[in-house]
């Protein structure tokens, strides 16, 4: 086998702690390149129990091969990535008929364009690549036209010349396309389904080696997207393993289809998918700090404003360019320390809506750059300067067109691990004022963490300045090499040590920790107001931290959105964080609420018109985070509250939740999960062709 | 259409009003099933346990000839000491229909399940100050 392959290395994932390696060994992992080479894999029984894995940041165990690792993009980014863009389906195997329709330029406006990719490509090479003009050259030195220089030979239409974007993409784009959407990543965009349902075909290859095109039908596309016998020419080479060894899949109920775009990798490995794209478009973005307890209701109510407001307001900041259409993206960041005398919750709600492109669209320069070279052949495509490499953007509040030149503080303090040196030391000033002043100068952070109506906070006035020696000599030991996390959780030792045998220092303590985290919370859910091209707002990766997101643990629950379980998962996950902060320990996170369309995928998490993710992330390093975590995970899956756990973070779900969750009571053949496992089977000759079974999907009954 | 619990939960009586008898149904359950009076100054509470299992509320019309299953809404809520509650509120009418009150009875349901509230209680210190 002329793959390149390791035997006995290690594996972990992007969000493990650093120190280690989540595997210390591994049979073996496999580093493909081409279709080839896939198949070759799958067709070799020798090398048992497969699975694929993207770019590792999945933090669920779904990418865990019971033997054999495939990386479609080479974690370290040392090895030769499956990223190309392929041109050889789209355009030239598309359906004639549909090229026609492609040819009247509503079509491009109002419907979009198509990119065919390879399965290691990642999100934010995609979204770079789509924002290209495409200069239309109907002699490419490969010979091969893109679709756009295509349909301006043919049909004399420069329609299909971009810029694209993605309709909808998650708040980071480091993961690989097809790792994002068969997990069912999602944005918040609730006027349209989550990443999987960009996906219009999949190149599969199952185990045993053979291979398949599983094209969704519709109107869209109407008649088919492509024609078979081009399809059959192309993939049914004797290259391939000629042609009784490649299939197209194409039904009426798309159930294959919608089987294998959410399949936490069941179905096998995949090569490459198609997906949609429309017209590039930028984004206006407004941010509001409110407090959860006095909107949270507002959230079962869809034609209420948070998720119904105008995107100008009177006396307000507003768009350079028309706003295109309504508010279409909500998200409400909730801080799990409470503050009011333990009576409220910060929560910083962001809304979107879509507006006209600007000629010169801010975060476009910041988020993707130029072009570096033309061909990089480790991504097998074009590198361009800041895509993946960069800070989140970061507008210039003075000029709110132009990006800043310096980062947002805390994304510049996170890659250099010492950020809350200033959350501190503001901390100190007000505590030291509010001492110094017998409880008189009361500062703004202070003022938020108490509620009037007592003197409780008075009397702590002494244990206050035994707090303060204590920050400042945390101060003094800062090691700007230390994680995030690390300091953290030295902070926390600190203020809330639940052995410090005198009452009033731990309530002193507690009272110090919760103002820290308030003013840091405020600091970073602050109001904002700007725009920026779709990928700038959507991507909110800070690309060169090195100490926030490592070591990080999540979980991520589906409600419908007009479920008052909702509410009252939240609002049990506020409950925890009290009742252990009281213990000494405490999570370092939030609970952040997005909202989005429905899936088409049978497995996906969206399975209501408007569904919401309550994501739980914390800091491993702080004691409490895991606690956290493991007490949403645990109450998610209890059936009074009814949560979906996502495919691609922390998932405990069993085959009984599955079932419960995705099938029909009356029996196992019904309903998605019945559906779903009869796709399966179909593809795996019933279950035989069984080597993308792993631990994670037969302890969850993603078996046929 | 019966609501569904599971595991274990308390179920206690908080108000009844209404001109027809009125009656609570638990049933799937491992120790509860059964009929339970629900009436003005009547004290049920009740501990069920069971896997899966279901409650419905229902009322007699005048004239019979026999109970009918009520309209209910049931709202979840999170209380910082009590832990998961689920509130029944009950109407003496049949179910579906749009608007209407739920008066006629209120069931408190509370999970027993101690993962759903896994942490001791304690009382928090005061962070107040002189002001309204």
């Amino acid at each position: 086998m002329a793959i390149e392959m390791t035997q006995g290395a290690p594996w972990t994932r992007k969000h493990d702690d650093p120190r280690t390696s989540y595997l210390t060994s591994t049979a073996r992992i496999l580093y493909p390149k081409t279709l080839v080479d896939l198949i070759e894999i799958c067709s070799d029984g020798s090398l048992g129990p497969l699975r694929a894995a993207g770019s590792h940041w999945a933090l669920s165990d779904a990418a865990l091969s019971d033997q054999t690792f495939i990386e479609t993009h080479d974690y370290g980014n040392m090895r030769q990535a499956m990223g190309r863009t392929l041109k050889e389906v789209v355009p030239h195997c598309l359906h004639p008929d549909l090229l026609d329709r492609m040819s009247d330029p509503s079509f491009a406006r109002n419907i979009g364009s198509l990119i065919h990719v390879e399965a290691g490509k990642r999100v934010y090479q995609l979204y770079a690549e789509l924002d290209q003009i495409d200069p239309l050259d109907t002699q490419p030195p490969d010979g091969v036209m893109t679709l756009g220089a295509f349909m301006a030979d043919r049909y004399r239409t420069d329609a299909y010349a971009g810029p694209w974007g993605l309709e909808t993409a998650g708040n980071a784009g480091g993961q690989t396309f097809v790792g994002a959407f068969s997990t069912g990543t999602h944005g918040g965009d609730f006027d349209c389904g989550p990443l999987p349902d960009s996906v219009v075909a999949i190149h599969l290859v199952a185990d045993g080696g053979k291979h398949y095109w599983i094209e969704s039908s519709g109107e869209r596309y109407y008649p088919q997207l492509t024609d078979d016998g081009l399809l059959q020419d192309l993939y049914g080479r004797a290259e391939f393993g000629g042609p009784d060894n490649f299939e197209i899949i194409r039904t009426p109920d798309d159930a294959v289809f919608r089987s294998v775009l959410v399949s936490a990798g069941r179905f096998g490995i995949i090569y490459s998918v198609v997906a949609r794209a429309i017209p590039q478009y930028a984004r206006w973005e407004r941010r509001r700090l409110h407090v959860w307890q006095d909107f949270k209701h507002q959230i079962l109510d869809h034609s209420g404003p948070l998720y119904t407001d105008a995107a100008i307001q009177a006396a307000g900041p507003s768009p350079s360019t028309p706003v295109t259409g309504p508010q279409r993206f909500l998200q409400v960041a909730v801080c799990l320390t409470p503050h009011v005398n333990f009576q409220r919750n910060l929560a910083g709600v962001t809304k979107q809506w879509p507006i006209k492109l600007q000629d010169v669209p801010p975060g476009r320069a910041e988020r993707v750059g130029d072009i570096e070279a033309a061909f990089d052949p480790r991504i097998q495509g074009p590198r361009f300067s800041n895509a993946g490499r960069n800070f989140s953007y970061r507008y210039d509040p003075d000029d709110p067109l132009s990006g800043e030149d310096d980062p947002d503080p805390i994304a510049l303090a996170c890659s250099h691990g010492s950020f809350l040196a200033g959350i501190i030391t503001t901390a100190i000033k007000e505590i030291e004022d509010f001492v110094d002043s017998n409880g008189a100068a009361v500062g703004p952070g202070i003022a938020g963490v108490v509620a009037l109506g007592g003197a409780g906070l008075l009397l702590l006035l002494p244990a206050l300045l035994a707090i303060l020696l204590i920050l400042r000599e945390l101060l003094e030991h800062f090691n700007a090499d230390d994680r995030l996390g690390e300091h953290m959780e030295n902070i926390k030792n600190e203020l809330l040590a639940p052995n410090e045998p005198d009452p009033a220092q731990r309530a002193a303590g507690l009272f110090a920790w919760q103002l820290i985290v308030y003013l840091g919370f405020q600091a970073q859910q602050s109001d904002r107001d700007y725009e920026a091209i779709g990928y700038a707002v959507t991507d909110q990766k800070d690309y060169r931290n090195i100490s926030c997101e490592v070591n990080v643990d999540s979980v991520e629950v589906f409600f419908n959105s007009l479920d008052h379980r909702l509410i009252t998962f939240v609002d049990a996950l506020l409950a925890f964080e009290i009742k252990q902060e009281l213990q000494g320990k405490a999570c370092v996170g939030y609970a952040s609420l997005r909202f989005m369309g429905r899936t088409r995928a049978k497995l996906g998490m969206q399975r209501h018109r408007i569904t919401c993710s309550v994501e739980v992330a914390c800091l491993k390093d702080v004691s409490g985070g895991q606690e956290m975590v493991n007490y949403a995970a645990k109450l998610a899956l209890n059936p009074n509250i009814g949560g979906i756990l996502h495919w691609g973070q922390r998932n405990d779900a069993t085959a009984a939740d599955i079932q419960r969750l995705f099938g029909d009571s009356t029996s196992p053949t019904n309903g998605d999960l019945g559906a779903w496992r009869s796709a399966l089977a179909a593809l795996t000759d019933g279950g035989r062709l069984d080597r993308f079974s792993s631990e994670f999907t037969r302890a969850r009954g993603l078996e046929p | 259409m019966a609501e569904t619990f599971y595991g274990p939960w308390r179920i206690v009586l908080m108000s009844a009003n209404s001109h027809f008898a009125q009656q609570l149904v638990v049933s799937g359950s491992d120790n509860a099933d059964g009929e339970y009076v629900i009436a003005f100054g009547q004290v049920l509470d009740i501990a069920v346990q069971g896997e899966q299992w279901r409650l419905q509320t229902q009322f007699f019309p005048f004239g019979g000839p026999a109970w009918q299953d009520g309209a209910m809404r049931a709202v979840s809520r999170f209380d910082l000491d009590k832990g998961l509650l689920v509130q029944v509120d009950a109407a003496s009418r049949p179910p579906g229909g749009a608007g209407g009150t739920f008066t006629n009875a209120s069931l408190l349901c509370s999970s027993l399940d101690p993962e759903t509230n896994p942490l001791p209680g304690g009382i928090p210190p005061d962070f107040t100050l002189p002001g309204e």
